[in-house]
């Protein structure tokens, strides 16, 4: 019995290092054609460097095209690529979407269409890269499938928001749930006003995380006109929403009612009591000074932290902090009050 | 009188070893199908366009690098360097001065004008004393931390107290580390909206590359076989194994070389343990503490190269880096036995405990055990010959057939080495695994636990020459 197993295994070992070695061989083959069709393209790519460039300056592309070897196609490819992401005036934009528009739209369809998804996104990142606004319809088909990654869906939805399309606000009132706070605020920062107006208008509407990234947005991009909704939303009895409504506020100078805001330090919520201290900081409200200096005793380091931190912004911050190390017998305190001190002196926070 | 029946021992070592080896033949096999169908999915993705929003956007978390430093003092600055130019928005470096002997603290100043600052540690987790907090003039976000010797785990947990950032990167010394590193691994961390706890980057070997000032300029491959062999083990190791322990949640190591963290989860779960195997053991704990806490968190392996490492070049230094992490394997199982074959723990103590158990860490033996059996059977008869010549080819299949199917898939899914020398050196080096590199890591692992049974301690420090050209 032993002499077939052993006989078995042989095969089975034979087959194995049969395959291996054909692969290997292949795969040897593969490698010495890829470099030397990477040797030729990036010789390509430096006889045409300059044509391309003067194209892009000019807008004559007579003897520009990428038709003859696949070397040559790709060669183009690549340098319109590095062009578009170094070059951003609009005016070059408009080129380059004009020539990928003539030249890659066969390329860029046939590539979407691939079974393998790193080639799919490739053709997604053209498309953006490219401005190949034209391929909308393309998109459009593409979403709707069900079978689509979640990178793919980002990707898209970011396209949406750089075309300014139409459909995208109805694509975000039904966000697919797999999308990450990262990609809604990535599209969401791109989108132009009237599209997030429209967004906003229906506020309500918007599922709870969609609604948590507009309101950061609002913050991020300092687009002060909404804030009476922010204002709302501090009132609400959602504690998240309260906590995303300052940071909000933090990041912009909008007025934000001085009563509410006096509330916000006694607040059970550390997270709260934290946003409260960041907004008086970034907004210099002097008045709360002392409220402050309370905060330096909190028992949550971080809201000590950001106590600290916002004391430091006002004019006179340095001499508070003197005076509490001075004058503080609470030690916590006093050790936050040194630590920002000295950050001060060194410029480092 | 009792009479031995020393050649039905034989037999039954014999089948015993056959038995384990098939298994193992055939958990390896599946492992590397599950990366064949998973690693080609990404080859020929864009370099740099899945990354440009990442590095664009507000909304990237910053993060804290961590470089526990003990005597560092050739390597640190090369890897310094390569820090300071990494491309990512946000980040703080931390380096931890572990009570070097050497002139590692005083390079640092000197090169970085360091100042001493005053600065409150959260201490969130125990430490040896802090000396001092220093830092650079040069670079604001370049901060050293000078404390007593108390160990790797010990520095690293320091460095979390410190850090501001809520993750963190721990990174060996002496490691290169590409310039988007830390966008490639982060990236599941803020794309899955904190799901993801800790990621990992593929390790590779430095050697025989080209460094200059802490930059990778060009991969190369060393013209010692004992290095070679490292490679095409490391590859083995990254792409065949951990993609497929990954793809389920079953990853048990985060390479200690490069491993992005959740501040808040690792604070939470203890830090780092004094313990050999720091790594591994803290992934256990997470993975220990996400299923108590009846959570979903993952942690994931990202499969493209990301961090390169000096590699022992000497038998004397691989013979006791591989003792090292054996015991560090055998650590890690031991604290967390309680996972083991335990339901409660799903997955991780049904499948991941058992196979870093019965196969990586009781491996050697078996093999070992083999290797003796097949010496006795040439030499006991024609009988047992046939024994022999069995356990010959499965260890064939086992070390060099797998061995040389990921080299292949390197060159099928990331075509890293870009000379056809270099793929053909590795592939034919690989075949000569079984032959002789597999017997001398499974003694000097072996020998690892017959010094652990024995209780000798010690760490077994490395020399290092530095990869970089300053």
């Amino acid at each position: 019995m032993i002499e077939v197993g052993i006989v078995y295994l042989f095969i089975f070992f034979l087959v194995l290092f049969f395959i291996l070695l054909c692969l290997f061989i292949y795969l040897m083959i593969e490698k010495y054609m890829n470099n030397d069709s990477r040797k030729k393209i990036n010789e390509l790519k430096e006889t045409y460097r300059l044509d391309m460039f003067h194209f892009l300056q000019t807008g004559k592309d007579d003897e520009l095209s990428p038709e003859g070897s696949n070397e040559k196609f790709i060669a183009f490819l690549e340098l319109l690529s590095e062009y578009a992401n170094v070059l951003d005036s609009m005016e070059i934009k408009q080129k380059i979407s004009k020539y990928a528009k003539k030249h890659f739209t066969n390329h860029v369809e046939k590539e979407l269409k691939k079974r393998r998804w790193s080639l799919r996104m490739n053709a997604l990142y053209m498309i953006e890269d490219f401005h190949m606004e034209h391929l909308k319809d393309s998109l459009h088909e593409l979403y709707g499938r069900n079978n689509l990654t979640i990178a793919e869906k980002s990707q898209i939805l970011r396209m949406f928001a750089k075309f300014n399309d139409s459909k995208l606000t109805s694509y975000m009132q039904k966000l697919d749930q797999r999308l990450s706070d990262f990609s809604i605020l990535s599209i969401l920062s791109i989108m132009n006003e009237e599209t997030f107006e429209i967004l906003v208008e229906d506020f309500v509407n918007l599922d709870k995380r969609t609604q948590f990234m507009v309101v950061e947005t609002i913050g991020k991009e300092q687009l002060i006109q909404y804030h009476p909704l922010l204002a709302k939303l501090l009132e609400s009895n959602e504690e998240e929403m309260r906590i995303r409504a300052l940071k909000a506020y933090s990041n912009m100078g909008a007025p934000i009612d001085k009563t509410q805001l006096a509330e916000f330090f006694t607040f059970e919520s550390w997270q709260v009591r934290m946003m409260a201290a960041k907004v008086v900081g970034k907004q210099k409200l002097t008045s709360y000074k002392d409220k402050l200096i309370e905060l330096l005793s909190d028992q949550e380091y971080v809201v000590r932290a950001e106590a600290a931190k916002a004391i430091i912004q006002f004019k006179d911050g340095i001499d508070i902090l003197k005076q509490v190390i001075d004058e503080t017998k609470d030690d916590f305190a006093r050790d936050m009050a040194l630590e920002w001190h000295e950050k001060k002196r060194v410029d480092y926070y | 009188m009792i009479i031995i029946n020393w050649s039905g021992i034989l037999v039954f070592v014999n089948w015993f070893v056959f038995i384990y080896m098939l298994t193992i033949v055939i958990v390896y096999g599946f492992m590397l199908f599950i990366s064949l169908l998973q690693i080609r999915r990404r080859y020929e993705l864009d370099n740099v366009e899945p990354y440009e929003e990442l590095l664009q956007s507000e909304y990237t978390k910053p993060v804290s690098i961590l470089v526990p430093a003990y005597n560092e003092s050739v390597g640190i600055y090369g890897t310094i360097r390569s820090l300071i130019s990494i491309e990512y928005p946000e980040y703080e470096i931390i380096i931890i001065n572990d009570g070097s002997k050497d002139d590692t603290l005083e390079k640092l100043i000197s090169k970085f004008n360091l100042v001493k600052v005053n600065r409150v540690i959260r201490k969130q987790l125990d430490t040896k004393e802090i000396k001092g907090v220093y830092q650079s003039e040069i670079y604001s976000n370049l901060i050293v931390l000078d404390k007593e010797n108390g160990g790797k785990a010990d520095a690293l947990n320091a460095g979390i107290n410190l850090s501001k950032y809520p993750y963190f990167c721990s990174l060996d010394g002496d490691s290169i580390i590409e310039r988007n590193a830390f966008l490639k691994v982060l990236k599941p961390i803020i794309e899955s909206d904190d799901e993801v706890i800790a990621s990992g980057g593929s390790v590779r070997i430095a050697n025989g590359c080209d460094i200059q000032n802490g930059d990778l300029i060009s991969v190369g491959l060393s013209n010692k076989p004992i290095v070679v062999m490292q490679v095409i083990e490391y590859l083995r190791a990254f792409l065949t194994g951990r993609i497929g322990l990954s793809k389920n949640n079953l990853l048990l190591i985060v390479s200690g070389a490069f491993g992005v963290f959740s501040k808040k989860w690792v604070i939470e779960a203890g830090g780092y343990a004094h313990t050999v195997g720091e790594d591994m053991e803290l992934v256990v704990r997470l993975h220990r503490l996400n299923k108590e806490k009846k959570q979903n968190k993952k942690i994931v392996y990202v499969p493209d190269p990301v961090c390169w490492t000096e590699a022992p070049e000497d038998l004397k230094f691989l013979r006791r880096q591989r003792k090292r992490w054996h015991k560090g394997l055998f650590d890690s199982l031991w604290k967390h036995k309680k996972l083991m074959f335990n339901p409660k723990y799903g997955s991780i103590g049904l499948f991941s405990m058992p196979y870093f158990f019965f196969i990586e860490f009781l491996g050697p033996l078996i093999e070992l055990i083999g290797y003796i059996s097949l010496v006795v059977s040439i030499f006991a008869g024609k009988i047992y010959f046939e024994y022999a010549i069995m356990f010959f080819l499965l260890s064939l299949i086992y070390g060099s057939i797998y061995s040389m199917a990921a080299v292949l898939l390197e060159e099928w899914s990331m075509k890293r080495y870009p000379k056809v020398k270099y793929f053909t050196i590795l592939f034919l080096v690989s075949l000569t695994e079984t032959f002789w590199y597999r017997p001398l890591t499974v003694i000097w692992r072996v020998e690892g636990m017959v010094e652990m049974l024995l209780g000798k301690k010690g760490w077994g420090e490395m020399v290092r020459k530095g990869v970089s050209n300053d």
